[in-house]
Parts: structure tokens; C-alpha cells; sequence
């Protein structure tokens, strides 16, 4: 039996070591803030994205269909409440300012500021952050994605 | 075609390159490393870019930033911390001589602008201190001069903020 | 002196709406040693970026770096590259080896495939809202919706600007 469990965690081993453990921004801020106020996160995740391709309007839509290959996850966060909205808006970005060796302001436009977590060339992780209208959105993409297709998504 | 001459044309940047090194850096021996790998980066390239770059100066810090910001993201690669507000670490870009010349006032100032993030930094360093146009701190930061105006409003209102806290409380 | 008129243009220094010339007069201004009262507490201000703009490097540096700069002629462009490669810390040697294209920014000098080594989540913290694909297919919209130019202007300080297109 000790053996055979020794044995397991070998195999276990690349799956440990630097495999997939990190966390989008959007997680940690609702982690960090959403305890007594408005905040809701609505999330999609990677196994519901390949579900995703399966729909036929989606599947035969081939713009909606690259779309979703560059994408592994989404996550639409908002909050209830207009009063608290500069709040929590000031809180996204103290939290992204901490964290500028993770997360780079990458364009602003239209009171929209993106901001975009890069592992070498490509960029992992995609944040949207507004308070337009008197409310608080962050829409937080993860997944493959190269400039041209932040591009893309922006001017669509 | 005009050959770049390294003393006439490159050296004379060391001072503007080195403060946005600084800068973004906020490190004095990371800094004037950092001005001399520009420099040199350039001088090797310079049969390229003769000709081809409009603007030398804006080339250079254009190098220089990347460079900074490429030692910067090394540096910080090891520390990820998500809970803490930690502006960027301890400040060595003052040296013994200056810190001594400084008095508080003048290094709570400081001490603002080094708070900032790090592009509204770069735009007030190469707007309040170097004195350029939109235009060409556009073609620096690779941003459109929209992007480089709002990023500037919000240091300056950032900083007027910040201000008016020391005006206030900080005597 | 209008003292008025340089309220005015400190005003517009903090909306980031003056020139470069309007801001050199701000600091010829505060350059000066008989400021009046309402305007003595910016002075500290155009003190700081004074002082920083005297900032440079001594003529150590220049030795140095001039020292590592071989008299040019084309033969001798590796050994330029050695002496280059001497003075740069070790961290630095991977990155000196590899051509960088400048201009295009930051990037570190690891390549990551694009079928998905690079993307280093942890699929278990995903748990969805919705079950049915559909109404998950709504939430991506709304999102991608977000990013989307508009035709109005939509910024805080602004007010509302219906522009055609």
C-alpha cells in the first residue's frame, strides 16, 4: 500500500509543480470585497465554454466561434447599489495598482480602462474596468489571447 | 546620411535618460546601469537607425523605459503579493549628498510622485520635469496623445489630491 | 503682476490643460523668492521638479561607458560585444543574447505556445452561475458588449455627447 501510494504521488508530481494554480483578478477582488455589499459575479467557466461551441447558433457563428477559442473563462462582476459604486471602483484599482508587476494598464477609452496579465508574449488574463453610467463593472477574461484579438474586441 | 557620433549625439542624453530610468526604477544603480545599456543598445544599432528614426532623443527613451521597466518586472517577479497595498519598496534614488538637501517637505513630494503607477509617472517625469510635447511622449510610451493627455490629467489630479493632504495634515 | 491669471493657469496645470509654454510660466513664477500668500503653499511643488530636473550622472559615467564603446570600424563589432557582455549583471546575459525589437514594448523573453501552456489557472476555482450553456452564452455578451466603442462619450468628467459616426 505505501508503495503503491508513493508511487501515486510521483506521477502527481508534474501536476504540482508550477501546473495550474493561479487566480483571475475578478476572484480575488470579490474574495477581498464582495462580504457585505452588492457585489455580484456571474462566471463561465472553461467547461462551460467548450459546451459553448456545441450550441448550433453559436457553433455555426464563426466570429462567436474564434471568440471562444481564445477564451477560457469569463467573469462579469457588478454591484447592486449606485452609492457605493466609486467605493468599490477605487478599491479594483488600488488592487490592480498593488499588483503592477501582475496586472499592466494596457489601454483607456471612454472611461474604460483594460488592463492585461501577460505570460510572455501571450495574455492570459483580460480586465475590463467602468464605472460609466454610475455603476461597476469589471469583466474579467482569461484564457489565450494575442494584441490583434484585444483589438478586435474592442472596435467590434 | 548622417553617421551618429557616440559623444556628440548619445552621450548628451545621459541625464534626461537616467532621470526616467530613476524614475521608474527608483533605483540609482539600477538607473545608471539601465543608461548605459541604452546607450549602447543604440550606438550598436546606429547603422539602422540612421535616417530611419526621426527623432533620436525619443528613440533612446523610448529603449530606456522598456529596459526599466523589463528590470523592473524581474525584480517584482518574485513578489506577488495580492493583500497588500505596497507601493513600490524602499527608495534609493537619492544619494547620501541630496537626501541631506532635501528637507521633509520636499521628500514628502517626492515620495508622492514615486506612488504613482507607473505610466502616470513616466508621463509627469517626461511632461513636468523633461518639458515635452504630447506628441513626443506619445511616441515614447507608444500611446496616442489622447491616452497620454487623460493619463496626465489623472497624475495631476492624483497629485493635487495627495498635495492638498500634506498642505493640510503634514506640517 | 496678475495674480489672478496664474490661479487661473494652476487650475488648468491640475486639469492638465495647459501648454508647455503656459507651464514654463508656472515655473518662472514660482521661481521666484516674493510669492504672495494664496499661492506660497505650490511653491514646495515646482521646488521638487526643479530640484529633480538638475538629476544627471557625473563624468564617472562618462568614462565608463566610453570605455566600453570600441573605436568603431565594422571588423571589430564582436569585440564590442564582448567588452558589452562583460559589464552586463548575469540576469542580463539571456536577455542580451536575443535580438529585442524595442519598439514593441515589454515583453520577457519566454515564448509560450499559444495551444494553452501559457494559460496557468486553476480550473476548480470556476464554478458557474448558470447551468444551461445559453443563458453562460449571455453573460460572455454582456461582457464583450463592455468593450465595445460607442458613439457617446461616456467619461466621468464629461457630460453626455451624443456623436454621430
Amino acid at each position: 500500500m505505501k508503495r503503491y501510494l508513493f508511487f501515486l504521488s510521483i506521477l502527481l508530481l508534474p501536476a504540482l509543480c508550477g501546473a495550474q494554480r493561479e487566480q483571475d483578478f475578478a476572484s480575488t477582488y470579490m474574495r477581498l470585497n464582495a462580504e457585505g455589499t452588492g457585489l455580484d459575479c456571474r462566471t463561465v467557466s472553461p467547461v462551460m465554454m467548450s459546451k459553448m461551441m456545441r450550441i448550433e447558433e453559436i457553433g455555426s457563428n464563426s466570429e462567436a466561434v474564434r471568440t471562444l477559442q481564445n477564451l477560457k473563462s469569463v467573469r462579469v462582476v457588478t454591484d447592486a447599489d449606485s452609492d457605493d459604486t466609486d467605493a468599490l471602483y477605487d478599491k479594483a484599482v488600488s488592487l490592480l495598482d498593488a499588483n503592477k508587476n501582475r496586472y499592466r494598464l494596457y489601454d483607456e477609452y471612454e472611461g474604460k480602462s483594460l488592463y492585461v496579465r501577460k505570460r510572455g508574449k501571450v495574455i492570459v488574463e483580460l480586465i475590463l474596468l467602468t464605472k460609466n453610467e454610475g455603476r461597476l463593472h469589471i469583466v474579467n477574461f482569461t484564457g489565450t489571447m494575442t494584441e490583434a484579438f484585444v483589438k478586435t474586441l474592442t472596435q467590434m | 546620411m548622417q553617421e551618429i557620433d557616440f559623444r556628440t549625439d548619445l552621450l548628451p542624453l545621459k541625464d534626461q535618460l537616467f532621470r526616467l530610468a530613476l524614475r521608474i526604477t527608483l533605483d540609482r544603480a539600477e538607473a545608471e546601469d539601465i543608461v548605459q545599456d541604452t546607450l549602447l543598445r543604440v550606438w550598436e544599432r546606429r547603422a539602422e537607425l540612421s535616417g530611419v528614426v526621426n527623432s533620436l532623443e525619443a528613440y533612446c527613451l523610448t529603449v530606456c523605459r522598456n529596459l526599466a521597466l523589463d528590470r523592473k518586472e524581474r525584480k517584482e517577479a518574485q513578489n506577488l503579493s495580492l493583500e497588500s497595498g505596497s507601493y513600490d519598496a524602499a527608495d534609493n534614488t537619492l544619494s547620501p549628498q541630496e537626501q541631506l538637501e532635501h528637507d521633509d517637505r520636499l521628500r514628502r513630494i517626492h515620495r508622492l510622485f514615486c506612488q504613482l503607477p507607473e505610466r502616470q509617472r513616466s508621463v509627469v517625469q517626461l511632461r513636468d520635469i523633461e518639458g515635452k510635447s504630447y506628441k513626443e511622449i506619445a511616441t515614447v510610451l507608444g500611446l496616442t496623445e489622447e491616452v497620454v493627455k487623460v493619463t496626465l490629467f489623472r497624475a495631476r489630479q492624483s497629485i493635487r489630491q495627495q498635495y492638498e493632504k500634506i498642505e493640510a495634515y503634514g506640517l | 503682476m496678475d495674480y489672478k491669471y496664474i490661479e487661473q493657469l494652476v487650475e488648468r496645470y491640475w486639469d492638465a490643460a495647459t501648454t508647455p509654454e503656459e507651464e514654463q510660466i508656472l515655473r518662472l513664477f514660482f521661481r521666484q523668492s516674493d510669492i504672495p500668500q494664496p499661492l506660497l503653499r505650490y511653491k514646495d511643488l515646482f521646488d521638487y521638479e526643479a530640484a529633480e530636473r538638475s538629476i544627471g550622472l557625473g563624468s564617472d559615467f562618462d568614462r565608463k561607458v566610453l570605455a566600453a564603446v570600441v573605436p568603431a570600424t565594422p571588423v571589430v563589432v564582436k569585440a564590442r560585444r564582448r567588452s558589452w557582455a562583460e559589464s552586463l549583471r548575469p540576469l542580463y546575459q539571456a536577455a542580451a543574447a536575443v535580438a529585442v525589437v524595442v519598439l514593441v514594448g515589454i515583453g520577457a523573453q519566454r515564448s509560450f505556445q499559444k495551444d494553452g501552456a501559457a494559460w496557468d489557472y486553476n480550473p476548480a476555482s470556476y464554478n458557474d452561475t448558470y447551468d444551461n450553456p445559453q443563458q453562460a452564452y449571455k453573460v460572455l455578451e454582456d461582457g464583450l458588449e463592455m468593450f465595445q466603442r460607442t458613439a457617446s462619450a461616456d467619461t466621468v468628467q464629461a457630460d453626455k455627447q451624443v456623436v454621430s459616426q
